[in-house]
């Protein structure tokens, strides 16, 4: 089972490896252009490593990952352990 | 009725009236009703098609979210109703033509072309919205499939012939209707309409009148290298003026009635890379593509760089037979995928020890003039009526050189003209938002801002759009 | 309330200062202006006024033929057995541009054509004269007129008078007034010939025709715009409720002074005059000589004796960018009237430059003065006579 802080914590640190700068909560990140939908594929395969899930992303869409809560919610909701 | 005729603008202004003045609840069959009659105005017959779309895609929501085990079942069931019926109205000739010419390349004889019915105007946009309706239903995005609720998002008439293509998230909420009446709202609509009036009549018909000219047959096969790149990028300015234009007019229409639609461009041709033209030309339908085709599709082949390379080629493809039945159509959607190949691999050298190049000022520059340059040459297949003519074109803008000038000054002045406005409007823009801040900051500003300043400019507009009025002149996008 | 008063304010206003405009004409004021700051001849000089005659003169320009020529038919029959003599060409047959020290008009000007009509009335002589002119009209719609006439008993001429000028064949198209001819059925087939055989000149006419077709709901499953739909009647019922209007019918007028406005803002801040001498390559040129030497085919082979004649060039405005320039186009003349055994009047250099106007304080190219006109009538009537017309 998933902690969500644990997530939460995950997302931030993904997020801002990426853009190589931290971003609050609630902040777009795809339709402010920080993060084009390709890299919300390689931001999936990092959350996966660091959380040790799978995140099968055949059922969601980018806007799932518009920003860290946004991305902290899916997560919970369809990661599954390895 | 186009949304630049008379008797639709004239309208407009009952209706909208109107609307604000029923009881919330009766709004949304008003606005259905409306829908209706303005898709009959076209064609009384084919109001059955989207009707019968929405039935079907309907049934398919419900028994896939009451029958989650079939889902997968009902949800194809669903998609290939949807398909056919955009196939058969849309790709029929076509695929009909193509067996053809296989067959007398086989000696054998040519089947019949029967049925000769025109194709129902906006179809290839619902379609798409059906089929993204029928997508979120399935990942759970829909709880339940309400058919007035599904029939209304298809048929909201200021995005039925020509988009924005809504999803069903973004315009399903507002479908009640009970947004309450703000001046500022009619403003903000009326701003888009009456600027949406004057990008096509102003900007994007002169520019048509050299453009139907200038890419016929045999003026392709003479056109001077000057001539081909003049028209190449004045073609390109024409369907930006025009569909920005229907764009800004749909937006401002439901705006008119409280409703939000989304943007569908943002400077096309400021573009800084093959990418980012994407991400402002026609961003609902690109938003579509990511979204319901590309985002699953590459989801599933993660880190294999050749799979991306080959989905992105083949739904640039896909996106070009989205917009017509024809080669040239798919030849400028290949080209498009080749032009987000080519950057996707200069990106990935980025991670590489090349990153100090592919993150250089230079870099960026090259981009930035690569992708006008490529665009432009895009729509060289897209505009010709052949192949061959296409070749020509393309072939005197990027080799055979000729020179001279085939058309008087005026035409290259105008490109020239429309061209220094793309690059300046970005900048306009801010100007004229900055502008009325400071005016509605002064005392009594906004009020001169509301009743003086705007319907002096509303008709400054007005009389452009009535002075250049062409009735033969038709949208572009309505066709596709 | 509050509300539904603010909206209705925006609206009113709106529609107030729309019909301020139309009644200010503020491009026409703009374009006075300009003319004022940069000292141009004052605007009486552009003749508005021209003298009109239906039965003389096809009167829309080329926005309404198919009305021109019942008049004309009309005007026809009633003097049956006459020599019937026609002339094409662009706006230098119809507008006057008062040269230098002419004097204002007092009454409606008349064009060369309306001169030699008046000289072929006056004598009593046995013909009759039309001007079936467009401005900017290009050797594409003279075409698209001599086929359609060369099928019309009523009003086929017996002489064709085809102006002949340098800057025209960089013209190219038939505009929409025209393409109302289509629905002749024997000339549809013409015009089909014509795309059919797919020479330089068939693109406007495959284009005519597909407009043509396109407004008439005729081009079959492609698509669905216009033609009789309910929205097409119910537009067609609100212009004609619209135009009546008082004032709403000059947005043509309007359209017209704003394209002036953008004229002399090239001419007077970028120094960009209407014509520059240059030199005519590609697509446009080759179009228009194709359409010439059909034209002389198609007239040839309906009986219509075709006379070219060259038309006056103002001696201060140079129009041949290169020695070469000139060569090739008087080449290119002259081969297609000893290929079709045509006869060509040489007015190129019979107006002398006083006798022209000025447009936006350049000579102007194109447009005669008073005196040129009478001149050039009294030169093409005698070249008439000569030739046993």
């Amino acid at each position: 089972m998933l902690n969500p802080n644990q997530v939460r914590k995950a997302a931030q640190e993904v997020v801002a490896e990426m853009i190589g700068k931290k971003v609050g909560d609630a902040d777009y990140l795809i339709s402010s252009g920080l993060i084009d939908s390709l890299s919300i594929l390689k931001l999936i395969g990092n959350l996966e490593n660091r959380l040790s899930v799978t995140i099968p992303a055949g059922d969601l869409q980018p806007d799932d990952f518009e920003s860290v809560d946004f991305i902290t919610d899916t997560v919970l909701r369809v990661a599954r352990s390895r | 009725m186009q949304f630049n005729s008379y008797s639709y603008l004239l309208l407009l202004i009952p209706a909208t009236a109107l609307f604000w003045a029923l009881p919330v609840p009766w709004r949304r069959w008003y606005v259905l009703a409306m829908s209706i009659l303005y898709y009959a105005t076209w064609n009384a017959a084919f109001v059955a098609v989207p009707l019968a779309l929405a039935l079907g895609v309907h049934l398919a929501a419900r028994l896939l979210i009451a029958q989650p085990e079939r889902g997968r079942r009902w949800f194809w069931s669903g998609v290939a109703l949807v398909l056919a019926i955009f196939g058969f109205f849309r790709y029929r000739l076509f695929l009909l033509a193509n067996i053809n010419h296989l067959l007398a390349a086989f000696g054998a004889r040519p089947m019949s072309v029967a049925w000769q019915i025109a194709v129902p105007l906006g179809i290839s946009f619902y379609s798409f919205e059906a089929i993204s309706y029928l997508i979120d239903a399935k990942q759970g995005r829909i709880k339940k499939s309400r058919f007035s609720d599904l029939y209304l998002f298809i048929m909201f008439w200021p995005h039925l012939m020509a988009g924005p293509i809504v999803r069903f998230r973004e315009l399903g909420p507002q479908l009640d209707f009970a947004r309450p009446f703000e001046l500022r709202m009619l403003l903000r609509g009326l701003d888009r309409l009456v600027w949406g009036l004057v990008q096509k009549n102003l900007f994007a018909n002169p520019l048509g009148s050299w453009v139907d000219q200038g890419f016929l047959h045999n003026a392709v096969r003479n056109n001077s290298t000057v001539d081909s790149w003049a028209l190449a990028v004045a073609f390109g300015l024409q369907i930006y003026f025009d569909f920005a234009a229907y764009s800004n007019m749909a937006i401002g229409v439901a705006q008119l009635i409280g409703i939000v639609l989304p943007e569908n461009f943002r400077f096309p041709y400021h573009a800084q890379s093959p990418a980012d033209f994407w991400n402002r030309w026609h961003m609902t339908l690109s938003r579509w593509i990511r979204d319901y085709l590309f985002f699953p599709v590459t989801a599933r082949f993660r880190g294999s760089p050749g799979a991306l390379y080959a989905s992105l080629l083949v739904v640039m493809a896909l996106v070009g037979l989205w917009h017509g039945a024809g080669w040239g159509f798919v030849a400028w959607g290949v080209l498009h995928g080749a032009y987000l190949v080519l950057y996707r691999v200069w990106e990935s050298l980025g991670e590489t020890r090349l990153a100090a190049v592919t993150k250089s000022r230079l870099a960026a520059w090259g981009w930035r003039i690569f992708t006008l340059t490529a665009v432009t040459a895009a729509w060289v297949p897209f505009r010709t009526a052949t192949g061959a003519d296409a070749a020509h074109m393309l072939a005197g803008m990027f080799g055979r050189f000729r020179f001279g000038f085939s058309y008087p000054m005026d035409f290259y002045l105008l490109v020239l003209l429309m061209a220094l406005f793309c690059v300046v409007e970005p900048f306009l823009a801010e100007s004229w938002t900055r502008a009325e801040n400071t005016i509605a900051a002064l005392r009594g500003g906004l009020l001169a801002h509301s009743y003086l300043l705007r319907p002096a400019i509303y008709a400054c507009g007005l009389l452009l759009f009535l002075i250049f009025d062409d009735r033969s002149t038709q949208f572009i996008y309505f066709q596709f | 309330m509050k509300r539904a008063v603010s909206s209705i304010v925006v609206v009113a206003a709106t529609l107030v200062c729309l019909s301020g405009l139309f009644a200010l004409q503020p491009f026409a004021r703009m374009s006075d202006g300009l003319d004022r700051v940069f000292s141009a001849l004052p605007a009486w000089t552009q003749v508005a006024n021209m003298f009109r005659d239906p039965t003389t003169q096809e009167v829309s320009r080329g926005d309404s033929p198919i009305d021109s020529f019942r008049t004309l038919s009309a005007s026809w029959a009633a003097h049956s057995g006459a020599v019937r003599v026609m002339l094409m060409g662009n706006s230098q047959s119809l507008m006057t541009s008062l040269a230098p020290g002419e004097s204002p008009p007092s009454g409606p000007e008349k064009t060369y054509p309306d001169h030699i009509a008046d000289r072929y009335r006056q004598a009593g002589s046995q013909k009759l004269f039309y001007r079936l002119s467009a401005g900017g009209m290009s050797y594409q719609e003279m075409l698209w007129y001599a086929m359609y006439l060369s099928g019309r008993q009523d009003i086929k001429p017996d002489v064709l008078l085809v102006q002949l000028n340098y800057q025209n064949f960089v013209n190219g198209g038939i505009r929409g007034g025209m393409l109302a001819l289509l629905s002749d059925s024997d000339f549809r087939h013409k015009v089909e010939a014509i795309v059919q055989r797919n020479g330089a000149d068939a693109d406007a006419f495959a284009e005519a025709l597909h407009t043509f077709d396109r407004f008439q709901n005729r081009s079959g499953p492609a698509t669905t715009s216009a033609g009789q739909t309910l929205g097409y009647r119910m537009e067609t019922g609100f212009r004609r409720q619209l135009d009546r209007i008082p004032g709403f019918n000059s947005r043509g007028a309007i359209k017209a002074s704003f394209v002036l406005l953008m004229t002399q803002c090239r001419v007077y801040f970028l120094h960009l005059k209407s014509a520059r001498a240059r030199t005519l390559t590609g697509s446009r040129i080759a179009a228009s000589r194709a359409a010439l030497a059909d034209l002389a085919e198609v007239c040839g082979q309906s009986g219509i004796r075709v006379i070219l004649f060259e038309a006056p060039t103002n001696p201060a405005v140079p129009l041949y960018l290169t020695p070469d320039d000139d060569r090739q186009y008087h080449e290119f003349t002259r081969s297609v009237a000893s290929r079709f055994g045509l006869k060509i009047l040489d007015f190129e250099h019979s107006i002398p430059a006083g006798e022209w106007g000025m447009s936006l304080n350049v000579p102007d190219p194109l447009h005669l003065g008073r005196e040129g006109h009478r001149r050039l009538a009294g030169l093409m009537c005698a070249a008439l006579d000569q030739n046993g017309v």
